[in-house]
C-alpha cells in the first residue's frame, strides 16, 4: 500500500458569513490521481488553493510528503516549503507576462531552489519537448495562444519536481478545440505517475484519468470513488443530479 | 517685434551653466520622490497600520499646497529645525552656510514623492493578481514575487506616468529660483537684467527646457516600444 502524500484534516474555510467549505478530511496516495467534481460554488476550487495556502483556510491540518503544517498556527517559511512541494497549474494560466516561457520554467528553479542556470535550462528544454513546444522557448505569454500558454503553465508546474500537482479548471479558459491538446498532455503525465488532484468540468476526461472521483457539494465531500463507478453508477442523488445537468444524453436514456 | 538674435545667441553659453544646477535638482529631487512613493506606496498597499493613516494624511497635505509654499517653508524651517536640533544634539551647525540646493530637493522630492505614491499604488493594482498567486505558488516569497514579477511589469505601466513626472519636475525646478537655488531660469533672468533684453533671455531658457523634455521623452517612449516589441503587450503610451 503506497504512502499518502497529501492529507488534509478538518479543513474549514469561509470567507466572511459564507461558509465555502465544512469539514473536509482527504487522503491522496503517492501516484493518484483525484479529480475534484462538483457545481459551482461547492468549494472545489476553493479547497485546492488550500492546499498550498493560496486561500489559507481557517482551521485544519495540511499534510504533503509527511510535512504537518496547521492552518491558523504556522511560519510563512513553513508554507513556502510546503509549496515548494507542489505544483500548481492555474485557471487563467497565469504565465509570468514579462518572461519567456523558457524562463517561466526556470525562474522557480533558480530563485527558490538555486539551480544553476544550465542545469535549470536543460531540466526545461526537456519539458518544453514532452509538450512539444521547444520552439517557442523564447516566445513570451502574449504571443502563445491559450493551450500553448497552458502546456506552458505545466511545465512550469512541474519544474520543481513536486510531490503533487494541484490543477484548478485547466481547460475551462480554453478555446474548445484547444481543450484535447491540454487534456492529452495532462493524460500523458499522469501516466507518469505523478500524483495529481484535478479540478474540472471534463467529466469524459475525468472517467478517463482518474483514480478516485470526488464530487463535492455545500463544502463538503458528498461522493467519492473509482472514476468509473462514481461517474457511471453514482449513489448520490446530487451526484446523479449534476451529471445529468453535465452530460444531456445522460438523462435521455433515462427519459427514454 | 525686433528679437536681438546677436545676444541670443551669446546667451545660450550663459543660460547652459544653468542646464547643470536645473539637471541635478531635478535628478536628485526625482530618485528622492520615488523613493517616497515606493515607500508610501507599499505602506498603502500593505495596509500598515498607523503608517498608513499617517501616508494618507501627509499625502493629503503635499498635495494640497502649492509647490512653492512647500519651496518657501523648506527654505526657512529647515534651518529653524537644524539649530533646535543642534542645540539639543550638540553637534556644529553653520547658520551662514546654508546648502539651499538641498532644501530644495527636500521640498520637490517631497511633494512629488505624494504623487508619484499613487503612480506606484495604481500601477502595482493594475497587475492582475494571478501574477503574485502563481509566484507563490512557486514557492517564491512576496518579496520575489514582486522583484521578479509584479514589480518590472508595473514599470512598464509606470512609464507615461514616470516621464510625465519627470518632465513635470524639470520644469518645477525653476520655482526653486526663489529660495536661493541659482539654476537655469534664475541665471537666465540675470543674464537679461544686465543687457536689457528679458525676452530673448527667457526665450533661450525656453528652448533649452523644451529640447531636453523632448529628449527624456523620446529616450521613454523608445524604451517602452522596446519592452513591447519583446514581449508582445499592448504598449502603454497611445
Amino acid at each position: 500500500m503506497p504512502n499518502n502524500v497529501v492529507s488534509l484534516r478538518g479543513i474549514e474555510k469561509s470567507f466572511g458569513e459564507n461558509s465555502i467549505i465544512n469539514g473536509v478530511d482527504l487522503d491522496v496516495r503517492e501516484g493518484e490521481v483525484v479529480v475534484i467534481l462538483g457545481p459551482s460554488g461547492s468549494g472545489k476550487t476553493t479547497l485546492l488553493r488550500t492546499i498550498n495556502f493560496l486561500d489559507p483556510a481557517d482551521s485544519g491540518d495540511i499534510t504533503i510528503d509527511g510535512q504537518t503544517v496547521n492552518a491558523k498556527k504556522h511560519h510563512h517559511k513553513e508554507v513556502r516549503e510546503l509549496r515548494r512541494k507542489t505544483g500548481m497549474v492555474f485557471q487563467n494560466y497565469n504565465l509570468f507576462q514579462n518572461r519567456t516561457a523558457l524562463e517561466n520554467i526556470t525562474i522557480g528553479l533558480r530563485k527558490v531552489q538555486k539551480v544553476p542556470k544550465t542545469e535549470a535550462e536543460q531540466k526545461a528544454y526537456e519539458l518544453l519537448d514532452y509538450v512539444k513546444m521547444r520552439d517557442k522557448a523564447d516566445s513570451y505569454p502574449a504571443k502563445l495562444s491559450g493551450g500553448q500558454q497552458q502546456r506552458i503553465g505545466i511545465c512550469r508546474a512541474l519544474a520543481g519536481n513536486p510531490k503533487v500537482v494541484l490543477l484548478d479548471e485547466p481547460t475551462s479558459a480554453l478555446d474548445p478545440e484547444l481543450v484535447s491538446d491540454v487534456l492529452d498532455v495532462i493524460k500523458q503525465i499522469a501516466a507518469t505517475g505523478i500524483t495529481m488532484i484535478i479540478v474540472t468540468h471534463e467529466i469524459a476526461f475525468a472517467r478517463e484519468v482518474a483514480d478516485r472521483v470526488i464530487f463535492m457539494k455545500g463544502g463538503v465531500i458528498v461522493e467519492q470513488g473509482p472514476a468509473k463507478e462514481v461517474i457511471d453508477h453514482p449513489q448520490n442523488p446530487e451526484t446523479n443530479k449534476f451529471l445529468n445537468a453535465l452530460i444531456p444524453e445522460r438523462s435521455m436514456e433515462y427519459v427514454i | 517685434m525686433n528679437l536681438n538674435w546677436k545676444f541670443m545667441i551669446s546667451d545660450i553659453p550663459t543660460v547652459l551653466s544653468g542646464l547643470w544646477v536645473t539637471l541635478g535638482l531635478t535628478a536628485v529631487s526625482y530618485l528622492g520622490a520615488i523613493l517616497i512613493g515606493i515607500l508610501f506606496g507599499l505602506i498603502l498597499l500593505k495596509k500598515v497600520p498607523v503608517l498608513y493613516q499617517i501616508v494618507l494624511v501627509v499625502n493629503t497635505v503635499l498635495k494640497g499646497l502649492p509647490l512653492i509654499l512647500q519651496l518657501l517653508f523648506c527654505y526657512y524651517a529647515i534651518p529653524q529645525i537644524c539649530k533646535t536640533l543642534a542645540a539639543t544634539f550638540a553637534f556644529e551647525y553653520d547658520p551662514r552656510n546654508q546648502n539651499y540646493f538641498l532644501f530644495a530637493a527636500i521640498a520637490l522630492s517631497a511633494n512629488f514623492g505624494a504623487y508619484m505614491t499613487d503612480l506606484v499604488v495604481s500601477s502595482y493594482k493594475a497587475i492582475d493578481k494571478g501574477q503574485t498567486e502563481a509566484a507563490l505558488a512557486a514557492g517564491m516569497s512576496k518579496l520575489q514575487g514582486i522583484l521578479y514579477v509584479v514589480g518590472p511589469q508595473a514599470l512598464v505601466i509606470a512609464l507615461p506616468g514616470l516621464s510625465n513626472y519627470f518632465m513635470w519636475l524639470l520644469k518645477a525646478t525653476c520655482l526653486a529660483s526663489v529660495v536661493n537655488v541659482f539654476e537655469m531660469t534664475s541665471i537666465a533672468r540675470a543674464s537679461t537684467a544686465v543687457n536689457y533684453a528679458i525676452l530673448e533671455g527667457y526665450l533661450v531658457a525656453a528652448g533649452v527646457y523644451w529640447i531636453v523634455c523632448v529628449v527624456v521623452e523620446r529616450l521613454l517612449i523608445g524604451t517602452n516600444e522596446l519592452i513591447q516589441n519583446r514581449t508582445g503587450k499592448e504598449k502603454s503610451y497611445a
